[in-house]
């Protein structure tokens, strides 16, 4: 039996689904995706912590689930919206179904959604906190919404993480400060032969100095970057002492811990056809990209007093908005699009040789 | 920006006729790319032979010329235009084939002519099997696993290399002898003597068999830069083994993952780089292996392409017109995406709807072919449709087939009746109706992966459409039964069905699933709760148009539809366009102001119609496809523009028009209509053989039969039960029993009329006898061999029946002129296919014309205020059909009252000789490259006839062969002959002085007879290499006309734009 899963905000938009399955209400800030492939990667990436997905494409889970896809060891969101979901996986990769997956983690999701209407409204009046949920009415489902926490402000990215961190043997390998980082960061290191370790986001910069990384990657992660307080002062402390290269929210902290401001987008970019200018690439990257907040970089480039000149290192050709910082003399740099792909198009590896040439000889063992 | 500064012109080729795997799309890309490239100041020269395209309109190129497309005649134009530079990526195979063969021939060299897109060396890469592979490799790609061999042991070694199964591929030989699937030792040493026999030159290419792998293309954009987008990927249902164009494919891709996908990706773009195509849009064409995912590169086509054509309409994103403009030096982050208007066109569209294609086959037309698909495109046609889920966009695509199917649970009643193994057999071999038999296995609860065994189809598209199958309409919501693919047709429930409707929106196409707000009106219809919305004040008309290419209704609708659409334009109406047809300009999405992607079922269209409540519901362009709605649209209180629904039926009720005639004095043939078998009998015996049958409401004269006898009377019957799916020959209605008037001559009229003032816009004499159907027959335009005082009485006939039909816009007549009596033989209150051949031709915009009239404009305010009909011309045109035989190698080429022809060329000239010489010269006959032989073999009611002609050949010194009666018989009157034998005896045959090029003519009467006469293998092979054949008396005297003329036709050429 069909029955209404119901969608609805603060100032009472209510989208309508239809699902066969029973699930517990959740809530979260509501955003769309308009991959149309890398499902599990992007169910499965940290960065989603607090939001509920609109899948934009039509078919969710057709190909199934392939471990070797995660992005972390399990679904990461806090709902998925679509047109419809494939209970029934054909791929000669599937090990399960997507359905089956989230079922098992009680992750609500439902598919009969009118999803264009979903995401024109998030397009034009911006992404906002939603109630997600079965067998409520819309007045219990605005219940929950009070209780619910705010992506303003929201510094989940210090526990997105492995939460589990082992320093011993770090000498000479690659950090990766990890605010919820993704496996394919680290299947990329390794792809280029290179060795990393997790540090927890908590971690002082003495510490971190003394653990004698030959460079350090700040990860990608949900929320706000702007509660992240402590981060930023400790990149801070960082750069100049390490290599740095960050990614998508380490992009956002390695701005702010510059003196750059973050503000919070309308709706976000998430998806994984993004066509992005990276300073000294003759041609434009087609990029994976997923924030919800974005830096403001200044008209021109500018002389920083301990670190030196400031570039704007990329910019996204749709909207112009920044896409990364360089700061080459003092061996950082970052961007805000997904070099690592997962999901999403190759053409961003390249970015990781600026990092891996900055480690010079303190590669490892 | 590095644009090429010394570039100041620019030449593009065209496809040419419309033929099987070359269609429209190549009007559509041509079209856009001449825009493109004019409005950037550059001027633009263009060569194509067909007539009925909108590239070749004179307002779309600054020099346009409508030549034939043979090394020859462009190199007479490149010396003439002195071009810059040519773009050879836009006119399909055609084009690319000319622009290589000139660029051997040290044309472009000469005259100094730079390619643009790609290099002549990376377009040799491309096109060669081997050099591909070999570059592909290089790079790490993987291509099929292939060997050469020329003894059985290499073979044997190959194969255990290879792996079985296996294919075998003789070298060079014509229509797949010696190829096929080997899965063992003992049979490949079996079936490799035999492919070595087929081969001339012993060699056998051994390759591993992809048979049943999963088929996927690219279509990919690259710029100088080396910006690389894929702008769409398509993924076949039909495995590999099943050719792209007879397949039904979706899009974007659905069963692949992230990472399969991107590594897919990376190849298609390593593949453009290697192969060096340096801008323009190319497609990349992949075979993934289910079990494993191990992927081959196919191949990579270095041109724009029917995927391409598919692509842009399935994303929005015009493939065509930024290929063009690449190609003179812009680069994808420069230019804008005009669908969205704001972002640039460096991005990957993405879909938030799945696009469904199915091909559309007319195999009833050719009876000796089995319908069999494979490798070889045999599809004339394609639809596209739109929905926000695969299952509901399939059962739209289905709709749009116009095929009478509503959907995917109204399946065929063959297949509901078969048993199961006879069921398993139509799921295992491809034909163009087995998504009907998967469906009637999915609807008797078959197990996915038993039909997806058989049929090598993805189990996903099969669990999608098997949830249709699953739910129970009375608790199902309706906005899931909808997603499901149900539609009204499949809901008895009238509570259930009105929520159904109220579940259909529409949608815009943006290439980036809203993420970005749209400018442009490009609009489907699916499942869903809130509309998209763009709409103005203006008066609205609907132009309603033709779906599918198909036998007898094709480009040359679109031509009109698209002229309608521009004279509404032009006059300030909101032109709204609804079609089905993703290969057409009409389905561009800048050229109407509002474009509804749609089936064109009444249920869609009066939805449509409902929404954008126009003034008025244009049906005249589309051919018989709008013309089928015009009742219901006017039953639910629309205006038709133009011509009444009286109208229509007056010329299409046969008895209506009978008395019609009467009243008017126009004669008619006998004629008859026969509801049953018994009708049918009876009338053919008040009539008396031969008789012209046909079933009512049909276009070009399908299954339409001259019978002359009672056996060929039943053998009619026979087929017309086997093409329908009850095996009743009267079901789809009666059949129409005519009178066959024998050694008529044909004419078209094509004309205008406002109900007060007709204008008569061409009258067109046919070259071959009546009977044979208008489409199929070569036309001259004006007369040429009509008396005066006939033609007045043609021009008055024809002035008077429109007046009396009250005709207000196109009226098509056909006439006969048998013994100096005129007859009418029918009349069609539309656009006719040959309207867009005389509006080229005069250069009168007749089309524009007719649709203001139906507005409710006057002809003397037209004449007035537009220069629509201002043009007048003292060239002769002839207008010549192309047929689609080397798709069909088991037809007969004879012609008869059932249309065959897919495409049309154009010959023009200042006289008739050189008219005809350049439209067999489009036609591939180039009269005068063999040597002066004509080929003669004649029944002997026939004989006789021709004697006074055949004089006129010797007279010009040619040789004459003859078969030995008709040797004898010449010989009798004092005319010598060369004898040639059967096909099967001693040289010299009928077919030994083909092969050598000693004939450039065969005159051959037809024998109605078996297949595989001698007369068959003559016309075949004329066909196959260059030799014209003909039938009759006058076309044979045509053919000296065209024949004295052949030096000077290659001087006669000029543009249309200063045609006078």
């Amino acid at each position: 039996m069909y029955k209404k899963a119901l969608l609805i905000n603060q100032e009472g938009k209510e989208f309508t689904g239809w699902t066969t399955e029973d699930f517990h209400p959740s809530t979260g800030e509501l955003i769309f995706n308009t991959a149309m492939t890398g499902f599990v990667e992007i169910l499965s990436d940290p960065s989603y912590v607090n939001q509920i997905i609109t899948f934009t494409s039509s078919h969710i889970g057709n190909y199934g689930l392939s471990k070797t896809d995660f992005e972390s060891e399990r679904p990461r969101i806090n709902g998925a919206i679509g047109t419809s979901f494939t209970t029934s996986p054909s791929s000669w990769r599937a090990e399960q179904s997507i359905t089956s997956w989230l079922k098992e983690y009680e992750i609500p999701y439902s598919g009969g959604f009118d999803v264009r209407s979903i995401t024109s409204y998030l397009r034009d009046e911006g992404s906002s906190m939603f109630a997600f949920g079965t067998g409520l009415n819309s007045s219990e489902l605005k219940e929950l919404l009070e209780k619910s926490i705010n992506i303003i402000g929201d510094n989940s990215a210090l526990t997105a993480g492995r939460n589990k961190y082992d320093t011993n043997s770090t000498r000479n390998k690659i950090g990766i400060l990890d605010l919820g980082a993704k496996q394919s960061i680290v299947s990329v290191i390794k792809n280029f032969g290179f060795e990393c370790v997790f540090v927890d986001p908590k971690t002082t910069a003495q510490d971190i100095i003394s653990l004698e990384l030959s460079g350090l990657i700040i990860s990608n992660g949900p929320g706000d970057p702007r509660s992240l307080i402590n981060v930023v002062d400790t990149v801070r402390e960082l750069i100049g002492k390490l290599p740095l290269f960050g990614i998508c929210l380490g992009h956002q902290i390695l701005s702010l811990a510059c003196g750059l401001s973050v503000k919070k987008l309308n709706f976000g970019h998430h998806g994984s056809n993004h066509p992005v200018m990276v300073s000294g690439i003759k041609n434009a990257l087609i990029t994976s990209q997923n924030h919800g907040f974005t830096v403001e970089f200044p008209e021109n480039e500018f002389e920083h007093s301990n670190f030196g000149k400031i570039t704007e290192y990329a910019v996204n050709l749709n909207d112009r908005s920044n896409e990364g910082i360089s700061i080459w003399k003092s061996n950082a740099y970052s961007v805000q699009f997904h070099p690592e792909s997962g999901p999403g198009t190759t053409d961003g590896l390249k970015l990781f040789d600026p990092f891996f040439q900055m480690l010079g000889s303190k590669v490892g063992n | 920006m590095a644009i090429d500064k010394s570039i100041k012109s620019i030449l593009i080729i065209g496809a040419g006729p419309i033929v099987i795997g070359q269609a429209c799309e190549f009007d559509y890309s041509g079209s856009q790319a001449a825009k493109a490239l004019k409005s950037e100041g550059y001027k633009v020269i263009l060569v194509n032979s067909n007539p009925a395209t909108i590239m070749t309109d004179p307002s779309m190129a600054d020099a346009t010329y409508i030549e034939p497309l043979t090394t020859k005649f462009l190199e007479r134009i490149i010396e003439k235009e002195r071009p810059d530079a040519i773009l050879p990526t836009l006119g399909g195979q055609t084009a690319l084939n000319l622009a290589m063969a000139l660029y051997e021939d040290g044309v472009f060299e000469k005259f100094n002519v730079k390619i643009l897109g790609a290099s002549a060396s990376s377009i040799e890469i491309a096109e060669n099997r081997w050099k591909f592979k070999e570059a592909m490799e290089k790079v790490g790609i993987a291509t099929l696993k292939a060997h050469y061999v020329k003894t059985v042991d290499e073979g044997i070694v190959a194969g255990a290399q290879i792996g079985y199964p296996l294919m075998l591929r003789p070298s060079y030989i014509l229509g797949g002898g010696g190829t096929g699937l080997v899965y063992g030792d003992e049979e490949l040493v079996e079936k490799l003597e035999n492919a070595f026999k087929a081969s001339p030159t012993q060699e056998v290419l051994i390759e591993e068999s992809i048979y049943g792998w999963k088929e996927f293309e690219l279509e990919v954009m690259r710029d100088n830069d080396g910006n690389g987008v894929i702008i769409c990927g398509i993924e076949n249902i039909d495995p590999m083994g099943i050719h792209t164009g007879d397949s039904i494919t979706v899009a974007p891709i659905q069963t692949l993952s992230d990472k399969e996908y991107q590594l897919m990706r990376d190849e298609a773009l390593l593949c453009l780089e290697t192969i060096g195509i340096a801008t323009g849009g190319s497609n990349v064409q992949f075979a993934v292996n289910p079990k494993n995912g191990e992927r081959r590169v196919i191949e990579m086509n270095p041109r724009v392409s029917r995927s391409s054509a598919l692509a842009s309409k399935a994303t929005g994103f015009p493939i065509a017109k930024f290929a063009a403009l690449l190609a003179v030096g812009y680069n994808l982050t420069e230019l804008t995406n005009d669908i969205t208007g704001s972002t640039p066109a460096s991005f990957e569209p993405v879909q938030d709807y799945v696009v469904v294609k199915i091909p559309r086959f007319d195999f009833p037309k050719f009876p000796s072919t089995d319908d069999v698909l494979g490798t070889s495109m045999q599809s004339v046609g394609e639809v596209m449709s739109i929905a926000s889920t695969f299952t509901e966009s399939l059962t739209k695509a289905i709709r749009s087939l116009e095929i009478g199917k509503t959907g995917i649970r109204n399946i065929d009643n063959r297949f509901i009746n078969l048993d199961r193994l006879e069921l398993e057999k139509e799921i295992t071999v491809p034909r163009p109706r087995r998504i009907f038999a998967v469906l009637e296995a999915l609807r008797r609860n078959w197990s996915v992966s038993k039909i997806s065994n058989l049929s090598y189809i993805d189990e996903w598209f099969l669990y999608e459409i098997e949830k249709s199958f699953n739910v129970n309409q009375e608790t199902t919501p309706t906005t899931i039964l909808k997603m499901l693919g149900w539609t009204e047709d499949d809901i008895d429930n009238k509570d259930i069905k009105d929520e159904l409707s109220k579940n259909r929106v529409y949608k815009l196409v943006d290439t980036c699933s809203a993420e970005f707000l749209s400018i442009t009106p490009y609009l489907y219809s699916t499942t869903g709760t809130e509309d998209d919305d763009i709409s103005s004040n203006k008066e609205k008309v609907v132009v309603i148009g033709s779906g599918p290419n198909r036998i007898g209704q094709g480009i040359e609708f679109d031509y009109c539809c698209v002229h309608g659409v521009d004279a509404l334009k032009e006059n300030g109406y909101e032109a709204i366009m609804i079609n089905s047809n993703p290969e057409t300009v009409s389905t561009d999405y800048d050229t109407a102001d509002k474009l509804y992607f749609e089936p064109l079922n009444w249920q869609e269209v009066e939805a449509v119609l409902l929404r954008e409540k126009p003034k008025s519901v244009i049906i005249q362009l589309g051919g018989q496809t709008p013309l089928k709605l015009a009742e219901k649209i006017v039953e639910k209180g629309y205006t038709i523009a133009g011509s009444s629904i009286e109208v229509i039926d007056s010329t299409e009720d046969r008895e209506l028009f009978q008395k019609l005639c009467t009243k008017e004095n126009i004669k008619q043939p006998i004629s008859n209509i026969a509801a049953n078998v018994k009708e049918l009998s009876d009338s053919v015996t008040q009539i008396g053989y031969p008789v012209l049958l046909r079933p009512s409401y049909v276009l070009g004269g399908r299954a339409m039969r001259v019978v002359n006898n009672e056996i060929e009377l039943s053998n009619y019957l026979d087929v017309l039960s086997k093409s329908d799916e009850d095996g009743n020959p009267f079901n789809s209605g009666p059949l129409l029993v005519d009178e066959y008037l024998t050694n008529a001559i044909e004419i078209d009229v094509d004309l205008i009329s406002d109900g007060t003032d007709v204008v008569i816009a061409g009258i067109l004499e046919h070259l071959e006898p009546a009977g044979v159907h208008s489409g199929d027959s070569t036309a001259v335009l004006p007369p040429y061999s009509i008396e005066e005082k006939m033609l007045t009485e043609i021009k008055d006939k024809s002035i008077k029946l429109a007046l009396s039909l009250n005709v207000r816009g196109l009226l098509n007549i056909q006439f006969a002129i048998k013994e100096n009596e005129l007859y009418i033989l029918e009349a069609n209150p539309r656009a006719s296919r040959t309207m867009p051949f005389v509006a080229k031709v005069t250069k009168n915009q007749i089309i524009k014309a007719g649709t203001l009239i139906m507005l409710g404009h006057k002809i003397k305010d037209i004449l007035k205020d537009t220069d629509y009909l201002s043009s007048k011309t003292n060239k002769i045109a002839v207008k010549k059909a192309i047929f689609p035989w080397s798709r069909f190698p088991a037809e007969d080429t004879m012609l008869g009252p059932e249309m065959k022809a897919t495409g049309e060329v154009l010959g023009i000239g200042s006289k008739l000789g050189i008219a005809l010489n350049k439209a067999y010269a489009a036609a591939g006959v180039e009269i005068g490259v063999k040597q002066q032989g004509i080929f003669i073999t004649l029944s002997d009611e026939d004989k006789n006839k021709f004697l006074k002609t055949i004089r006129k050949y010797i007279d010009l010194e040619f040789k004459i062969y003859a078969t030995e009666g008709t040797s004898e018989f010449l010989l009798k009157n004092n005319i010598e002959s060369i004898k040639v034998g059967r096909a099967d005896d001693e040289a010299p045959t009928s077919l030994t002085i083909m092969q050598k090029d000693l004939i450039s003519l065969v005159i051959n009467t037809p024998t109605f007879a078996n297949e595989y006469t001698d007369g068959w293998k003559i016309r075949r092979l004329a066909h196959d290499s260059g030799v014209a054949v003909v039938s009759s008396v006058r076309e044979a005297e045509a053919f000296i006309e065209a024949y004295v003329e052949s030096n000077n036709a290659l001087v006669d050429i000029g543009v249309i734009q200063d045609v006078s």
